[in-house]
């Protein structure tokens, strides 16, 4: 055993603490916290005063980068925005630019591309139901939701040879095809996940689960709107938003029939976690009925993707998807030699997170992270840029 | 005063069986999770690893009282545990020797533990451990109030004392468990178990240290040593209260006939055998009562808020505790 002689030295760093009234650190670094966010609680006993929030602990200038790169290397790059939604943002990118061309992909890529989407949104829907658990001492259903995701992960693992980064999306299509084997597989995983998730639908019914998110976070449906939330947080509180439905892209104007938009009226942490299991319900109805409509025969094979990419005129092109956290929104502004002069991306978490404020202000402390956590914020993803002090 | 030399022996088996009870506690929540979960012995290599480490004390913190908290917190626990493990153990091998006090001093005994813990988190000057030590003091209020009347109301009959080995040798003259004797005793067992998982800190009640709201809260400046003990304290708490429902309610070993060892021809071998069964069915009791009311309610229930602990305790237990001291008092 061995001491230090010295730990920490400074004394003027000590801050005394007020035990009526004080300002509680949540972040950057907390155990409910996935990814480095700073939130300054202001609490009295238990109660939440006042909120601040810091983000920029991870900004990786993505956009920037993208904009010294050529195009088929930056769809490289944007798929690493997000080791979540992946599928999502090149997706999103890649139908920019299919609309700047003028490229119409083929319907059994466009398919092909829903059914990856689905899949990712089950992924991550489950995903955060773990993590929601975990942040309410759920541990158990912690454990069984991350034992389900897995299924998924295989199967993108089986589709695409990756199980985050699926590298499926290229200029003018999709990269590999489904088989007959593939689509089998897929039936038989959707069929375990459905009957796990009904398990996982009743465990959050189970009453200290109930207690801990039941009113707790409540945003309602006028103030949601007027700061402008998207995905589950949006349909938690009422509003019917779905870019799906809205703006459809890929297959989703033909499986229109096959889905409806999930919304609740509970307007807290509840209805918007309620929400998610119900969406993961219509993501393998949609999923289902995607791979019985699909167009038989082979992939038609696209033109090279670089030759492609080179072909992308000068122009500007707005691109938005239904991420499985919400509207993700793309700005792209292409320079007509294969680059890109400006790139912008509004994730939906950067929609989100600014509610954050109104459904923890009046709470407990305790419910900072089920509240926090039932945003389903992507920290990495949302930050692009600080600006400091006022010049 | 010399028989309390008896207590010694008792220390390396309460310090044993402690972590050894934990680590079972956490292998089996594992497999209730489907995971392999930690080998049993972990709770003990995780104790040796940390008493290996550097001990950090925070600026903020007063020195002494931060230290000293985590001493006297698991050197009352391991006393109380020895208390009870050396009464049974005399009471199983024949003697007629009792140790220490009775069982309301062990209570508060334990009591002492849980303060422990909470001056030493105060004593951090961290202000997560100041929302933890509010909570825990509104924990400990809510569930210590039920727990001892559950365990006063056994001494409100005419035959009972609140001595260990009087209720022990009472189950054994009886041939029956206290606990399924009289509708008073079921009641008092079931106030003690509903507050089992409070007093043991486990989800649902782990308010005070709980990871992803507070930083687990008392214990967040802790680390090294003083953590080995806070921990250390903790799991030997645990031990003592499942051991006091294992022996004082449910004593398994009351209607066992062991007459079926005299067939050994030895006495002596004979009565030694009587002993070591007799103590493998408090341990195995203890244990069942460990993963019935505390690891079950931690692997299928979320943590509750502090105020809804506090309702909890004082609609459930609280009342069931009352109506066992009234029927205690009507001799029922």
């Amino acid at each position: 055993m061995y001491k230090s002689e010295t730990t920490m030295t400074d004394p003027t760093r000590i801050i005394p603490v007020h035990y009526d009234c004080f300002k509680l650190p949540f972040g950057p670094v907390h155990p409910a916290l996935k990814e480095p966010i700073s939130i300054n609680v202001t609490v009295k006993k238990e109660e939440i005063l006042d909120v601040d929030i810091r983000l920029g602990h991870v900004n990786r200038g993505i956009e920037k980068l993208a904009q010294s790169r050529n195009l088929v290397q930056a769809i490289h790059l944007i798929e690493r925005v997000c080791g979540i939604c992946s599928h999502s943002h090149t997706t999103c990118f890649v139908q920019g630019l299919e609309k700047l061309s003028s490229i119409d992909i083929s319907v059994k890529a466009a398919y092909l591309r829903t059914v990856l989407f689905e899949l990712e949104r089950m992924h991550s829907h489950l995903l955060l139901l773990g993590v929601v658990a975990q942040e309410i001492g759920f541990t158990t259903v912690f454990m069984h939701a991350f034992h389900m995701r897995e299924h998924i992960l295989d199967l993108f693992e089986r589709l695409t040879g990756n199980r985050i980064h699926h590298a499926m999306n290229v200029i003018g299509g999709v990269r590999w095809d489904l088989n007959p084997g593939l689509v089998s597989s897929i039936h038989v995983s959707l069929n375990v996940v459905e009957s796990s998730i009904k398990v996982l639908r009743d465990a959050f019914k189970d009453k200290t689960a109930e207690k801990r998110l039941c009113g707790v976070g409540r945003l309602d449906p006028s103030d949601a709107l007027g700061l402008g939330v998207v995905g589950p947080v949006a349909r938690g509180s009422g509003l019917v938003i779905d870019a799906r439905k809205d703006n459809p892209y890929a297959a989703y104007k033909d499986l229109a029939g096959a889905f409806s938009v999930i919304t609740m009226q509970g307007k807290d942490a509840y209805s918007r976690i309620e929400v998610r299991i119900q969406e993961l319900f219509e993501s393998i109805n949609i999923i289902r009925a995607a791979l019985d409509e699909m167009p038989a025969g082979s992939l038609e094979k696209c033109e090279n993707p670089m030759r492609l990419s080179r072909k992308v005129p000068a122009g500007e092109v707005v691109s938005a998807v239904e991420a499985p956290r919400g509207e993700l929104f793309y700005y792209i502004k292409t320079d007509g030699k294969d680059g890109l002069s400006r790139l912008h991306i509004r994730t939906p978490t950067f929609a989100n997170i600014v509610a954050l404020k109104d459904i923890l202000v009046g709470g407990e402390i305790a419910d900072i992270p089920a509240a926090l956590a039932s945003l389903d914020p992507c920290i990495s993803c949302t930050t692009r840029m600080i600006v400091l002090g006022e010049n | 005063m010399i028989e309390y030399l008896l207590l010694l022996p008792a220390f390396p088996i309460v310090f044993f069986s402690a972590l050894i009870f934990e680590g079972i506690d956490r292998k089996v929540h594992a497999r209730l999770q489907r995971r392999i979960g930690p080998p049993v012995l972990q709770p003990l290599y995780d104790f040796v690893k940390l008493m290996h480490k550097e001990q950090l004390i925070p600026v903020t913190a007063s020195r002494r009282l931060f230290i000293f908290a985590p001493v006297i917190a698991v050197a009352v626990s391991i006393l109380v545990a020895s208390f009870l493990v050396s009464n049974a153990l005399i009471f199983t091998a024949g003697g007629d020797i009792v140790v220490g006090g009775d069982l309301l001093l062990i209570i508060y005994l334990i009591t002492m533990v849980s303060i422990m813990m909470m001056v030493g988190g105060l004593a951090s000057g961290n202000p997560y451990a100041t929302v933890g030590f509010g909570r825990k003091m509104t924990l400990l209020i809510a569930y210590k109030i039920p727990l001892v009347l559950s365990v006063m109301s056994l001494a409100l009959h005419p035959a009972f004392s609140l001595i260990l080995v009087d209720i022990m040798s009472f189950q054994v003259n009886a041939g029956v468990m206290l606990a399924v004797s009289s509708p008073s005793k079921i009641l008092a067992l079931i106030t003690f178990q509903t507050c089992l998982p409070a007093a043991a800190e486990t989800v649902p009640f782990d308010i005070a240290d709980a990871k992803s709201e507070i930083m687990s809260g008392i214990l967040i400046e802790y680390g090294g040593p003083c953590l080995a003990m806070m921990k250390l304290a903790k799991s030997t708490m645990t031990f003592s209260l499942v051991f006091i429902a294992a022996t004082a309610f449910l004593h398994v070993p009351a209607f066992l006939d062991l007459s079926f060892l005299e067939q050994v021809g030895n006495d002596a071998l004979a009565s030694v055998l009587a002993g070591i069964i007799t103590w493998g069915f408090i341990m195995a009791t203890s244990l069942a009562v460990l993963v019935l009311s505390i690891t079950m309610p931690r692997s299928i229930l979320a943590r509750v808020k502090i105020g809804q602990a506090f309702k909890y305790h004082v609609a459930l237990p609280l009342s069931l505790a009352i109506a066992a001291v009234i029927l205690s008092i009507m001799t029922l």
